[in-house]
């Protein structure tokens, strides 16, 4: 190497360790040749330990048939293999770098294996890329989180944010077919406004909207994470209850009652009704529940 | 020579025709060796497509197969592009006997197996393909453009501009099976003259 080529060598080997993106080299055997700063910052091995060592050795948990079968299409192909964090999380476990305020416990990586060939150009060394792509995931995440907020809502009642009825059905037959299974009693506990329709006409429509949010806030706080609320009708409340016998049911339904009761603005002077019903397993929720529905009308 | 950009006459679409031959002929042996089977070598066919012709000329896949696709850039030598790999679900089970016989057993992810594929398919024939024009490609972290989704739904307006590009469109099939991929290259219309260049030189030797 000239001396000019040599001065221009060294400033890149600076940016190669202080680069924000892990290098390193291995053996085809996974031994460890090159390590850079990246990779002993994240990995807590500075270089001295890690070089020489096997990189099954340094990181146990990783996947080693999966890495070996990366090195070998590295080879064979002699192309560069790409590895996402939507296939896989991470390829070597670092720590997030944001380890207090952080989403995750590890960094998600992208990742690219890189076939290096010896003056013969024989592949004997692949260069491993890895590149932090928490940022990227945690964004996805959101995102995909708020679709699924947005899709639920839209299988909501506007004022209760309780299930709306097609929704409710859809959900009892799911948990019917799971009681079926795991042979554990389903009970619905349905609520009615006896003097719904006298309030609307008295006091209109939004007034009785604005009654039917206030009370849906209150009943939240007392629910359980599995107890499933909606709106069947608009003077209707109905709630399933998984593994839940009709006996256990009342003291739900006495609770659902005495909030209702108990809610300051009863000015109205609400009546409610309240039924429970075993669910029963070997009839399909869509057959079962609007018949049944329709015997309170 | 004069520039042969946006005008693809018999004897470029031969020559390109028979560039990504000769790079899926050497790939394949490669991929055989690390699939252990046979992959069918087809004609790859050569077109110059506008915009409103990228999904028709997927017309190969039924419009209401589902497919999944990977797509990845590559760029080098003022040569830019993507690769676009597609694969119908039927063709999952194939592949995973392939790729997954090997690999870590019960894992069941179709997406690892997807980016896989694309891996080796895509990088196979690009680096084929550069080695015989002289040119090194870098290439792009590969992207899912969407799994199980109707070929209609896959292509959503595009924000970029682009008018025409050049594509090359190779069908896979796997000996003894049915399933087929289909891998296409599409060169900007800038790369055209680029490429075009390049293979004047060739022809000049």
């Amino acid at each position: 190497m000239s001396e000019s080529a040599l001065a221009d060598f060294h400033p890149l080997l600076d940016v190669l360790h202080a680069i924000d993106v892990g290098i390193t080299i291995l053996e085809l055997d996974g031994t460890v040749k090159l390590w850079n700063g990246f990779m002993s910052h994240n990995s807590g091995f500075p270089a001295e330990d890690a070089i020489g060592k096997s990189i099954y050795d340094l990181f146990p948990k990783i996947d080693k048939p999966w890495f070996e079968r990366k090195i070998k299409q590295t080879c064979v192909l002699k192309i560069q293999a790409f590895v996402t964090w939507e296939q896989r999380p991470y390829v070597l476990f670092f720590r997030n770098k944001r380890p207090i305020t952080g989403q995750t416990e590890f960094m998600y990586q992208n990742a690219t294996f890189i076939p290096l060939s010896d003056i013969r150009g024989d592949i004997t060394q692949v260069a491993l890329v890895i590149y932090d792509a928490t940022q990227a995931a945690a964004a996805r995440h959101e995102l995909e989180d708020a679709k699924s907020q947005l899709e639920l809502m839209g299988t909501l009642d506007n004022d209760t944010l309780f299930h709306d009825p097609a929704s409710f059905q859809d959900i009892l037959e799911v948990e019917r077919q799971r009681a079926q299974r795991s042979d554990l009693p389903l009970t619905v506990a349905h609520f009615k406004f006896t003097n719904a329709q006298e309030i609307i006409e008295e006091h209109g429509t939004d007034a009785w909207a604005a009654y039917m949010q206030d009370i849906a806030t209150a009943l939240k706080q007392g629910l359980r994470t599995t107890d499933i609320m909606a709106r069947p009708d608009v003077d209707e409340l109905a709630a399933i209850l998984v593994s839940t016998d009709k006996e256990k049911s009342k003291v739900f339904a006495q609770r659902v009652a005495g909030t209702i009761k108990n809610y300051p603005t009863t000015s109205f002077g609400v009546q409610l009704k309240a039924k429970l019903h075993s669910v029963p397993t070997d009839q399909s929720a869509y057959e079962w529940w609007p018949t049944l529905h329709e015997q309170w009308r | 020579m004069t520039s042969q950009a946006l005008d693809l006459n018999e004897e470029y679409r031969d020559i390109y025709q028979e560039l990504v031959n000769v790079a899926m002929g050497r790939a394949a042996d490669l991929l055989a060796r690390l699939l252990d089977t046979y992959i069918i070598l087809p004609v790859p066919k050569v077109n110059l497509l506008a915009r409103t012709e990228l999904a028709m000329t997927l017309a190969a896949l039924d419009k209401n197969d589902r497919v999944s696709a990977v797509c990845q850039g590559f760029s080098g030598d003022r040569i830019s592009g993507e690769a676009l790999l597609l694969l119908t679900d039927a063709t999952f089970p194939d592949l995973a006997h392939l790729l997954g016989s090997e690999s870590t057993g019960s894992r069941g992810n179709e997406l690892e197996l997807l980016m896989d594929t694309a891996n080796v398919l895509i990088g196979a024939c690009l680096k084929g393909f550069a080695e015989q024009i002289d040119v090194e490609f870098a290439q792009s972290l590969p992207e899912v453009l969407g799994q199980h989704r109707k070929v209609d739904g896959l292509f959503d307006q595009p924000a970029i501009p682009w008018e025409q590009a050049l594509a090359i469109e190779v069908t896979y099939r796997l000996e003894n099976k049915e399933s087929t991929f289909e891998l296409l290259l599409l060169f900007t219309s800038e790369s055209i003259e680029i490429l075009n260049n390049k293979i004047n030189f060739l022809l000049e030797e």
